[in-house]
């Protein structure tokens, strides 16, 4: 534990007040998708689902692609994961670690990208991808991702590489490892906690990614879970009932991820590297 | 005790501090090699692009990709003459403070609760990443639908006590605020994430010592925790920052820039620029000049909050 | 938390099982070709992305591809905000498909991208055989007809016909008619009307219905000038801005959505918008269908005129390939014919309508469950179709640069200028009217 200790009262606060806020719209998001249409739009709302009804996920799942859109958005997701994760990783132990001459400038060169307002690169990246063939393709989309994923990353691993105290690289040295198994036996070990909020990070930018999906993407079958949902909301009319499902289930896939792989894998390496 | 307090901050520190020494070759060959696939991704997705936009910026283009003449800096000049482009200028600086400033305070007594051992911090890190994972589009549709004065549930409760929140996104004053706390909804996780991952980064037995030296807790985060964990918060206040000020969507599925103009920010005033007016030069200088105001800032930044010690 | 993590995989193994039958859901994907018009495909791009119309325009393009046709269909959807760069996009890289269902205006934009066939001999050809309403194939006059008309909208009003009766009050005809009843109907817990007042297009559409009624739907001089600012569309605004006190609180972040949840919710007794209320009424509501009423809108009181806002929904060819211009056509005159057109129109059952002048006694579209529900409703709409235009196309004009205002929202902007800021209706038109005339110069 390295926070201050707060006395009972104000923690137990904290707790509620984020309980509430967190928890509390997605609890009426998760009941609303059980809700029949008459029931959702009521005025005095119900805090517990009067008819309970499957209807709007039967909706979900045969009027619309859903289980291809989670495919794509799943293969994006863990794609864009990956190639950040090597790409940040090798640019941050680089310019960190080994600091390599002119790393100064090529590090605040990275961070530039997040200058640039997406919109403006819409048109022109467009023609890049066409040209590269890249449209409508996993690429693609993970390649545009990870230019906007990895700057970031980089500069947040610099932080925990500045963590890793330097004498053990001495002291691999002279023991006579080169400097490619230092760095992959004994500092990226070391590197866990970075390494698995890097991971989070790509992951969810990826997984939530919409402008530049629905700009890249031509075909149905290509389509990502936000466009869907997107798609669901619709004009000119809204089914309130399939909005909430298709929100349920665009979180689902992730909370069994964190529940899962977080408390293993996070929650592990963490407490593997504070020892 | 202060002697070991200082002790022990001087130590922290001067771990922090590496010593020099001779590059080897292969060291050098290796870190490029490992830094050249994220500069070529950048090239291509962004440098390129930028090029792009920048050479438009100095045309007269209506609709993206029509025919257009060089016009040098006649439409900069149009655009710093327009009272909607400083108005949103404005706007984006207090969103830019305000996301800040909220997001900081939950992310950092989110991540701190978490570090905690006991069933809520247990739980908690599994779903207090969830607003974050949520789609904007999502966030926008669920935010709306329960503030709504007919059936929204949010409403219908503080009116139930007695507080009649009117029209918070159709209300110019409180508009951009709304939004705002809707946006901080959607962010924190991120920052409580990041701020998560580098606490534990501390070891155990530095903070062990200090208490053992007698140190409070108080004493012990700001002369221990908040030094060591510098680049990172360092890291997530800068591109957090940048990230904050370009955000589009998040407004623009609920208000639009509205009402009147009020929650038109900057990314919002060159969206509409170029694909609601069809004026995409003029979309491109407004950006490039606020690329150079955010440079500016930047630098600013970076200057008076870099940790001190060598890049 | 792991019995909710095992819950959820449960959840999502469901779902991956429930994969929906290939057969009716589109294109296998396997075969799916990333360029546009690969070898024997007619790509189509089309915005109407409920998983309803979805389902039933894939439909359609199984049933035509079974004739064997050179072309196969394949229909892609697309996202109404992201259209608009998309193609710009993909016209700039040669990408773009080989048919796209446009509205006018979007359709000007699409011309001015330099991709776009004239297909008069199609339209010509169906007016010959169907006769298609002017409404529908006016705004795609230019000279050439620039796209073949598919269906429409417009708007009528909507009344909660239990709520009218309960307190008293007919169903109103001219604006002081509405005024008065969206008063009487505004009790506790309750607003009279719901009308939109975000900065939208939902916005615009509606106080558009009510200028025509005003006589102010054409708003463009011969040449193309705008002419906004006039005595008709100052009182339209100043209707609406006193209609906006009797709707909810919140109306100023209203679009489409918000306004049909309060009426089907009973918070609202009024509203003004297309068919689309049709369909969900009876389940949202649950009321009966006896308690959907339908009038035209509201015309002026002194010299007023019947009208409303009128979507001619179509299709615009734009491959540059003889073979596949032609294809185009033989598909979309496919989807005309009588045994089609009323599955085609039924994809949403109310807000579309047909454009042929015999298609108001289609069997096959009438028949459908929610039509011969509220026939009554279906015919105020067909009838209100025939004095139903469109801003920029108004008298069979033809202003290229709409897209440029519409794309704004400037009547939208105009009406949260009176309702947010209190400018008067003089005030907010004339600044509409600058607005308006700097965008397109």
């Amino acid at each position: 534990m390295s926070g201050p200790s707060l006395t009972a009262l104000p923690r137990t606060l904290a707790k509620a007040v984020l309980t509430i806020i967190v928890i509390g719209p997605l609890y009426w998001v998760t009941i609303s998708a059980f809700k029949g249409r008459e029931e959702i739009i009521r005025s005095t709302p119900t805090l517990v689902p009067e008819t309970f009804t499957l209807s709007n996920f039967e909706q979900l799942f045969q009027a619309t692609d859903y289980p291809i859109f989670l495919r794509n958005s799943a293969i994006v997701a863990v794609g864009t994961t990956v190639v950040t994760l090597l790409l940040s990783l090798g640019a941050a132990y680089g310019l960190y670690r080994l600091r390599v001459p002119g790393g100064g400038r090529i590090a605040a060169a990275i961070l530039l990208s997040y200058l640039i307002p997406g919109t403006l690169l819409i048109v022109p990246l467009y023609s890049m991808l066409a040209d590269l063939q890249l449209i409508d393709t996993y690429a693609g989309l993970i390649l545009v991702n990870v230019a906007f994923t990895a700057p970031f990353c980089t500069w947040l691993l610099r932080g925990f590489i500045l963590s890793v105290p330097r004498d053990l690289d001495e002291a691999a040295a002279i023991d006579g490892a080169g400097p490619l198994r230092t760095m992959a036996q004994i500092v990226l070990p070391l590197l866990a906690p970075g390494i698995a909020t890097v991971s989070v990070y790509s992951f969810v930018f990826a997984w939530t990614e919409f402008v530049f999906a629905s700009q890249f993407v031509v075909s149905s079958s290509m389509q990502t879970l936000p466009i869907g949902l997107s798609a669901i909301v619709g004009q000119y009319t809204v089914n309130w009932g399939l909005v909430m499902a298709g929100t349920l289930f665009t979180l689902l896939p992730t909370i069994v991820l964190f529940a899962f792989v977080g408390r293993h894998f996070v929650g592990g390496l963490i407490a593997g590297a504070t020892k | 005790m202060a002697a070991t307090i200082n002790r022990l901050a001087a130590t922290v520190s001067r771990r922090r501090q590496a010593p020099s020494r001779r590059r080897s070759g292969r060291e050098a060959l290796l870190g490029y090699a490992l830094v050249t696939p994220i500069v070529v991704v950048m090239l291509l997705v962004i440098a390129l692009p930028v090029v792009s936009a920048v050479t438009t910026s100095m045309q007269d283009q209506r609709v993206i990709g029509s025919p257009s003449s060089f016009v040098g800096f006649a439409t900069y000049l149009d655009v710093l003459s327009d009272r909607a482009f400083w108005a949103a200028l404005g706007r984006s600086g207090i969103w830019l403070i305000a996301n800040m400033v909220v997001q900081a305070v939950l992310g950092f007594s989110t991540a701190l609760l978490l570090q905690r051992s006991g069933w809520w911090s247990r739980t908690a890190r599994t779903w207090v990443v969830l607003p974050w994972v949520v789609p904007t589009v999502a966030v926008a549709v669920m935010w709306q639908w329960m503030l709504n004065t007919n059936y929204g549930i949010v409403y219908k409760m503080l009116d139930a006590v007695g507080i009649d929140i009117g029209s918070p996104f159709g209300n110019p004053a409180v508009a951009l605020g709304a939004v705002i706390l809707v946006n901080s909804w959607h962010w924190f996780p991120l920052s409580a994430v990041v701020i998560y991952g580098a606490l534990a980064t501390v070891p155990t037995e530095v903070i062990e010592a200090a208490k053992v030296d007698g140190a409070g807790a108080w004493r012990t985060f700001t002369s221990i925790t908040l030094p060591l964990i510098q680049p990172i918060l360092f890291a997530l206040g800068l591109v957090g920052s940048l990230w904050s000020f370009n955000i589009l969507d998040s407004i623009y599925l609920i208000t639009a820039g509205g009402p009147a103009g009020a929650t038109t920010t900057m990314p919002v005033y060159v969206y509409d620029t170029a694909f609601s007016a069809f004026r995409s030069s003029r979309a491109a200088a407004a950006s490039v000049l606020t690329v150079a105001v955010l440079v500016v800032l930047a630098l600013v930044f970076a200057r008076l909050s870099r940790p001190k010690e060598e890049v | 938390m792991s019995a909710m993590a095992i819950a959820g995989a449960f959840a999502l193994g469901l779902s991956a099982c429930s994969t929906p039958d290939p057969e009716t859901n589109g294109p296998d994907p396997e075969t799916n070709e990333e360029e546009p018009g690969a070898a024997g495909e007619l790509v189509i791009w089309h915005m109407e992305g409920v998983p309803s119309r979805v389902a039933a325009f894939n439909e359609l393009a199984e049933r035509y591809n079974a004739t064997g046709p050179a072309y196969e269909v394949v229909f892609e959807v697309q996202d109404w905000d992201q259209i608009y760069t998309k193609i710009a996009a993909a016209a700039q890289s040669g990408q773009q498909p080989d048919v796209l269902f446009v509205i006018p205006d979007f359709a000007t934009y699409v011309r001015g991208l330099g991709v776009g066939q004239p297909v008069t001999d199609v339209v010509e050809a169906l007016d010959d055989t169907y006769g298609l309403l002017d409404a529908a194939s006016a705004p795609y006059l230019d000279e050439d007809y620039w796209a073949v008309p598919l269906y429409g909208m417009v708007q009528v009003l909507w009344y909660r016909a239990d709520l009218l009766a309960e307190a008293g009050v007919e169903p109103p005809e001219t604006w002081s008619d509405l005024l008065a009843a969206a008063q009487a109907l505004t009790v506790d817990g309750r607003s009279g009307i719901a009308l939109p007042a975000g900065k939208n297009l939902a916005t615009d559409q509606v106080i558009f219905s009510l200028m025509t009624t005003a006589g102010a739907a054409n708003f463009f001089t011969d040449d193309g000038q705008v002419a906004i600012d006039t005595p008709e569309t100052v009182a339209a605004f100043e209707l609406y801005r006193e209609l906006l006190e009797f709707s909810p609180v919140d109306s100023g972040n209203y679009a489409w959505g918000e306004p049909q949840a309060a009426f089907n919710s009973g918070s609202a007794a009024m509203a003004i918008e297309k068919g689309q209320y049709l369909s969900p009424f009876v389940a949202e509501s649950g009321a009966t269908p006896a308690d959907l009423g339908c009038m035209p809108i509201p015309v002026k009181n002194q010299s007023g005129q019947s009208g409303s806002i009128y979507y001619s929904n179509g299709a615009m060819v734009l491959s540059d390939d003889e073979a596949r211009v032609s294809a185009a056509g033989d598909f979309l005159s496919w989807l005309l014919e009588p045994e089609n057109y009323g599955d085609f129109l039924n994809a949403e059952p109310g807000l579309f309508l047909p454009v042929t002048s015999g298609g108001a006694e289609l069997e096959t579209w009438r028949s459908n469950d929610v039509l011969s529900t509220y026939p009554e409703c279906v015919d105020v709409m067909l009838e209100q179709s025939e004095t139903g235009t469109l801003f920029g196309f108004a008298d069979g004009q033809y202003i290229d640069s709409i897209g440029q205002i519409s794309g704004q929202n400037f009547l939208a902007q105009a009406i949260q200028e009176m309702y947010v800021n209190d400018m008067s209706a003089e005030d907010a038109v004339a600044w509409m009217q600058a607005q308006m005339q700097k965008a397109i110069d």
